[in-house]
């Protein structure tokens, strides 16, 4: 399965208007992580009510990208152990701080040189995998909250059943990948998903030096009446399609 | 203006409000049914001017009495069009649940991007059909369970066993009308409630107010 020099990737997240008008700082994160073994992306929102939310959501793109490595060279490692992995790792990553203050949602892609592809939720967002051969595949509603604002995640989930996962075989050329936090995916058109897609492949080209910027720009332009979330998006191609921010 | 807005949609999220009012025979006396029309008029009108909050606020109107009837489909506070409602008939409030359960759960009409909705029944007596069933509905459904719920029992026949068991869960509220005047001053009370969650951080939340004066919380 072809992972090396062959993933490109734009992301970008910006503060929402209640927290450029309060002065706080994002609470969102994303890390894209490219090694010989594996490519993984992720995206997680702390949860705004809680004090250390913003450092738990950086903390929790760490946790998952050091699982990813752990279990990327564990042959036959179980989806179970990857995410027992990331809630003990990102306990780690908190120190002292207590988990509850750090809550946040965890969403990542994840694709192995071994042939494994694991797309994995907890709490609320979007993951939309799109391949050439097979269409649109979307990680299940198991770990969505039912209202808008409503979710779970790491610090508030007590069970693994309350993470999404969906196994997908190998990846090729063309295959391309969207995920976003809440603040983004609950105005999204539904039915647009996969014309959203072809278009970031040609607005966040990666022969524009400046693309991580457009989006940057088009999330703070964000077209919603009275929004107010932090925002991050993120997309990945396999082969040459996207760029890197 | 993003480049994105032909995949966004751009209007604002939504805080539903359903409102179940009883509209059987007994709402003609002492004049609860104008009263009901008056409150109801001036709780949407007060919506649709609300333009400081995060959400915009939704209503949905479902009369009951011999049958239950959505009035007023789920829709912008800014666009309703509210029709005085009639009284007669009995107390088809089974019926009317249902639909509310039926609304609630529907992700095409009420989308996840909605803040968590408001539930508000208005009954002067008991329900004439099962009530078993679409109540169980509010304990246990996913979404329905979530709701905020509120009662009001206007005057002495009221089921308030039954208005509890809507309402069942920690943040459920019943209050009690002693005359048709009170009802105004429910709805207002609604109207506050819902208007101060719109401004606040996290809409979902209800606002920590005092009850009404002149109501009684059973």
């Amino acid at each position: 399965m072809p992972v090396r020099g062959d993933w490109s990737w734009i992301g970008s997240s910006v503060r929402g208007p209640r927290h450029l008008v309060e002065g706080t700082p994002n609470q969102d994160a994303w890390r894209v992580c490219c090694r010989n073994k594996f490519f993984v992306a992720v995206v997680c929102d702390g949860l705004g009510s809680r004090t250390h939310s913003g450092f738990g959501a950086r903390a929790a793109c760490r946790a998952v990208v050091a699982a990813a490595g752990s279990w990327s060279r564990a042959h036959g490692s179980s989806t179970e152990a990857l995410l027992r992995l990331i809630h003990a790792q990102w306990t780690v990553e908190l120190g002292e701080r207590a988990r509850e203050e750090c809550a946040t949602t965890c969403l990542f892609a994840l694709f192995t040189t071994d042939g494994r592809g694991l797309l994995g939720q907890l709490g609320d967002g979007l993951i939309y995998f799109r391949s050439r051969s097979r269409g649109g595949v979307m990680v299940g509603s198991v770990a969505q909250g039912d209202f808008t604002n409503e979710t779970t995640g790491l610090g508030i989930a007590t069970n693994l059943s309350a993470w999404s996962t969906t196994e997908l075989p190998s990846t090729s050329p063309g295959d391309c990948l969207m995920i976003a936090t809440d603040g983004v995916s609950d105005d999204l058109v539904e039915d647009r998903r996969d014309a959203l897609l072809d278009h970031a492949a040609g607005r966040y080209s990666p022969k524009a030096a400046d693309s991580g910027r457009v989006l940057a720009r088009d999330l703070r332009k964000w077209p919603v009446v009275r929004h107010t979330d932090d925002k991050t998006m993120l997309f990945a191609w396999h082969g040459a399609a996207g760029g890197r921010s | 203006m993003s480049d994105l807005r032909e995949f966004v949609r751009p209007d604002a999220r939504p805080l539903p409000v359903i409102v179940l009012a009883d509209v059987s025979g007994s709402m003609v006396a002492d004049g609860k049914i104008e009263s009901l029309n008056r409150s109801l008029e001036a709780m949407i009108r007060s919506f649709a001017e609300e333009a400081e909050g995060v959400a915009e606020i939704h209503v949905a109107v479902i009369g009951f009495a011999d049958r239950a009837e959505l009035v007023v489909p789920l829709q912008s506070a800014k666009s309703v069009s509210l029709k005085a409602l009639s009284a007669g008939g009995r107390t088809a409030m089974g019926a009317a649940l249902s639909i509310t359960a039926d609304l609630v759960e529907n992700q095409e009409v009420l989308p996840r991007r909605s803040y968590r909705p408001t539930i508000v029944l208005v009954s002067d007596g008991a329900p004439t059909d099962d009530i078993t069933g679409p109540i169980a509905r509010f304990q246990g459904g996913s979404r329905a369970s979530k709701a905020d719920r509120m009662a009001l029992a206007v005057g002495a026949d009221a089921d308030e066993m039954m208005l509890r068991k809507f309402v069942s869960g920690p943040e459920g509220r019943v209050y009690r009308a002693q005359d048709a005047a009170n009802i105004r001053s429910f709805f207002k009370f609604v109207t506050m409630s819902v208007s101060t969650r719109t401004r606040s951080v996290d809409p979902n939340l209800l606002p920590a107010l005092p009850s009404p004066g002149d109501l009684d919380l059973l």
